[in-house]
């Protein structure tokens, strides 16, 4: 809870000090997406919003519950947007889940534990959408 | 009679006294910190822990802290709770020391966690049949109440309070004392823990501790301070003294007790007997650490008179000290190297698992300086109190105003 | 909040549930832009069932002692590196035993028994163990704090710490360093409908899996037909794998 609330206000403030020193550039930064892949489970700017709400949801009832396969599922977002490249979402400071968290100051331990790449996935022919 | 007043420390002539504990108490904090960001990077892999030695090294410091803290407490509870008016000048250093061990304790116990981090999930998520869990509530609030404590005894307004807040405080710290042995009383799978005794035993542990602690700091300060500071002596001293006396032979008397009662039990037997006969380390810091030089010899010296009163209550309370590092190392470590014994009837002949086999354990040095860190702590937290706030007794008479 | 009541009191649990959504829908209405608040609170049902309670039969008898394939399949099942250290974990290993009495011989693999009133549970001081509507016990290492007071309580050996930073975790199995774990039961594979991996793998079908509450099944057929023992049963824990020949 405070661990979210804190992050916010950093996401506030450094939002506020980007906008102090760079007048109305830059703005966070807009990861590379891979639509050809296909659809995200939501709109792309409530994605950026409530991603981490819908993952911390489907956590919980994927381990106490046994929900398999659900949409929220992390190895699909990995699937989806590992980066050609690295084939990782979270191994180059360019990768999808690394970028906007450095700039918002959100410390993300998912990947101490969960595999941030994709290269078994796609081996199995789970890349992309299913 | 001199009039006994709280005050602080003598500044101008002891400063150096001061800063040498400053530096001594940022050293070891260092250590710590550092100890503690290798395990944040590397894992607790770089420690002597293993599968079958979870608790180590902290956990023996981080329980002795917490142990005493409580033990230590009695001076303040003789003084408000059973009425005796000699102890008074005494209790605010008490209090204080409490609080100092505990917040030593609780941080090496908090930054040994696999996920420190996570302390804020520790604090809003709790398993009420966990003895961990009502021991986050046993410690905050013995915190809370020891500070309302030293309000009472500060605050002129507030001293109609201080004998309630002195019975809460004594009976708190009974019930934390007996919650940090459950903790190893409601381990029932292991042969070396699971027996209802842990609860009094660790209760006359603390009291010895927590008494030998005191005595150590007590006169440490009276030493810093030099004259005009009250130290422990004639009559008082010898009071003191006895009591530590009945606090050990206590504590001796409840370790023998829980582990013939052990014996007992058909499945502990060999455990005892690993204990006091083929332990290697553990029946060694049995028998010389806790038996001989943390209960026997302190008893001789305490018991008996002669020679120098002052320096042979010191000794004692050396000796129990590191007695009780002793029991609490074969206690904690040589509870887990103790092979579990799940297979009832049978010999394990191999084992992908080292089952059937004594684990072998030696701290590293990571887990070596947390532990210090943790002693670190209390040390900052004593020196500065004693020197900043009016915790210690002088007399009147002799400092002036 | 607290998971451990919601565990218990399976009633209260979901009334509380479907009270929460609907304040998050409601919640979702009024501050969220549409669409998403639906994914929220898709509480959908999972596959733990809370009419089942998986279990195993270990047949000793069958278990070949120069055999660890189970071993084997388990480790690369779930990821973990092959131990050659004290502090590398183990979630299922081999043992050889000798009983005292006859001097006969036996080999058999031992993992986490799943009980019923697991201690490791009872222990766990933020309900990061937990014991799932099937009888699974799991550690949810979201909130698990690294405190290793399960694998003290636990009696059979068969809760793990992980020392090493974690880097060649399977996609399907996430652990990393810090946490307290165990034998799943392979719950990725079984609410998925397959089997554990170590009772797929093993060639003498020394292992059976299956449901307990189930009086058709293999599993309780062969229960009935032997004698199981029950690893320190003393201790009236309960557990879901069961041992045959020893
Ligand atoms: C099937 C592919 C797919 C999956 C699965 C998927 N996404 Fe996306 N995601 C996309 C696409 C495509 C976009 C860009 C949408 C747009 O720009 O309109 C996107 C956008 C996003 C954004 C906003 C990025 C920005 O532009 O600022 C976030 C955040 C995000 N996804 C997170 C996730 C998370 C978390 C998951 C897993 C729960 C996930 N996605 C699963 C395809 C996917
Ligand atoms: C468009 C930028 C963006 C992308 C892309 C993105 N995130 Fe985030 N993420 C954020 C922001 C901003 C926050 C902080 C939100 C808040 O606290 O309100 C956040 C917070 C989180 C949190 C919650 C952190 C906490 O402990 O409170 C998680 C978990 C998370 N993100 C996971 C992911 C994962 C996994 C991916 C990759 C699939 C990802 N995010 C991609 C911007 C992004
Ligand atoms: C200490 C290890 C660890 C950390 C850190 C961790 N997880 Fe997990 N996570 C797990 C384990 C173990 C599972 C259970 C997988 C299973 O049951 O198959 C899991 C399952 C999940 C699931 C459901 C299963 C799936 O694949 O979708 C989600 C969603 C999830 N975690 C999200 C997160 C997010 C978001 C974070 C970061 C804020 C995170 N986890 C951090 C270990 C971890």
């Amino acid at each position: 809870m405070s661990a979210r609330f804190v992050a916010g206000r950093r996401w506030f403030l450094a939002a506020a000090a980007a906008a102090m020193v760079s007048g109305a550039a830059a703005g966070p930064p807009r990861p590379q997406v891979y639509p050809e892949r296909g659809p995200c489970l939501a709109e792309a700017e409530q994605m950026r919003r409530e991603h981490h709400v819908l993952l911390k949801h489907q956590r919980r009832e994927s381990v106490r519950e046994g929900v398999r396969d659900a949409k929220v599922d992390f190895n699909r977002c990995v699937a989806c947007h590992a980066s050609p490249v690295t084939q990782s979402v979270a191994a180059a400071s360019s990768d999808f889940c690394v970028g906007c968290h450095a700039y918002a100051a959100v410390r993300v331990d998912c990947f101490n534990c969960h595999q941030p790449s994709a290269a078994a996935l796609m081996a199995q022919g789970r890349g992309g959408a299913r | 009679m001199a009039e006994v007043q709280f005050w602080r420390l003598d500044l101008e002539r002891y400063d150096a006294v001061f800063y040498r504990l400053l530096v001594t108490a940022a050293i070891l904090l260092v250590g710590g910190g550092i100890a503690f960001f290798a395990l944040e990077h590397e894992g607790h892999a770089i420690t002597g822990m293993s599968e079958h030695v979870v608790w180590g090294f902290p956990h023996v410091m981080a329980i002795y802290l917490i142990v005493a803290a409580s033990g230590v407490l009695n001076v303040a509870s003789i003084a408000s709770v059973f009425g005796k008016k000699e102890y008074k000048p005494y209790a605010p250093l008490s209090a204080w020391l409490s609080l100092a061990l505990l917040v030593g304790g609780l941080s090496v116990l908090v930054l040994d966690l696999g996920q420190p981090g996570r302390l804020t999930v520790a604090m809003t998520h709790f398993n009420f049949r966990s003895m961990f869990a009502w021991n986050v509530f046993l410690y905050t609030g013995l915190m809370v109440l020891i500070v309302g404590y030293l309000w009472t005894m500060y605050d002129r307004r507030a001293t109609a309070y201080s004998t309630a807040m002195g019975s809460a405080v004594f009976l708190w710290r009974l019930v934390l004392t007996s919650g940090t042995g459950l903790i190893f009383g409601f381990l029932v799978g292991r042969d070396g823990y699971g027996s209802a005794l842990m609860a009094p035993m660790f209760l006359a542990l603390s009291f010895a501790w927590g008494w030998a602690i005191f005595l150590l700091v007590q006169e440490g300060i009276a030493r810093w301070a030099g004259e005009g500071q009250v130290a422990l002596s004639g009559e008082l001293l010898s009071r003191a003294r006895r009591l530590l006396a009945i606090f050990v032979a206590a504590a001796l008397y409840f370790v023998v007790v829980h582990l013939l009662t052990y014996a007992y039990f058909d499945r502990h037997e060999e455990f005892v007997h690993f204990i006091v006969a083929e332990g290697g380390i553990y029946s060694i810091l049995f028998w010389i650490g806790f038996v001989g030089v943390g209960s026997v010899f302190p008893l001789i010296l305490t018991l008996f008179q002669g020679g120098d009163a002052r320096l042979r209550t010191q000794w004692a309370a050396w000796a129990v000290t590191i007695g009780a590092f002793s029991f609490l190392y074969l206690f904690i470590i040589g509870g887990q190297a103790y092979p579990l014994q799940p297979f009832a009837g049978y010999e394990v002949v191999a084992s992908g698992f080292d089952d059937g086999q004594v684990a072998s354990y030696s701290p590293r040095w990571p887990e070596i300086l947390l532990a210090l860190g943790g002693g670190g702590v209390a040390l900052l937290i004593v020196s500065v109190g004693v020197r900043v706030w009016p915790l210690t007794p002088v007399l009147r008479e002799k400092i002036g105003r | 909040m607290n998971a451990t009541v919601q565990e218990r009191e399976q009633p209260l649990n979901r009334e509380r549930r479907s009270w929460l959504s609907h304040f998050a829908a409601l919640a979702g209405a009024a501050m969220v832009a549409p669409g998403v608040h639906l994914l929220a609170i898709t509480s959908a049902e999972g596959a733990a069932d809370a009419k089942k309670r998986w279990g195993m039969l270990i047949d000793a008898t069958r278990c070949d002692p120069h055999c660890a394939r189970c071993v084997i399949a388990c480790h690369e099942e779930n990821g973990l590196p092959t131990p050659t250290r004290a502090s590398d974990v183990r979630w299922i290993r081999k043992v050889a035993l000798r009983e005292k009495r006859s001097g006969r011989e036996v080999s058999l693999p031992v993992m986490c028994l799943h009980c019923a009133n697991p201690p490791c549970r009872d222990v766990c001081p933020t309900g990061a163990t937990f014991k799932r509507k099937d009888g699974v016990v799991l550690v949810d290492r979201h909130i698990c704090i690294g405190c290793r007071y399960c694998v003290m309580a636990c009696p059979y050996k068969a809760r793990n710490f992980v020392y090493a930073p974690v880097r060649e975790q399977r996609n399907e199995v996430p652990r990393g360093a810090g946490c307290a774990e165990g034998c799943t039961l392979c719950v990725h594979r079984i609410d998925r409908g397959r089997l554990p991996a170590c009772v797929e793998q093993c060639p003498n079908r020394a292992l059976i899996f299956g449901d307990l509450n189930d009086p058709s099944s293999e599993l309780v057929q062969r229960l009935q037909s032997i004698s199981a023992t029950i690893l320190r049963a003393d201790l009236r824990l309960d557990p879901a794998v069961r041992i045959h020949g020893v």
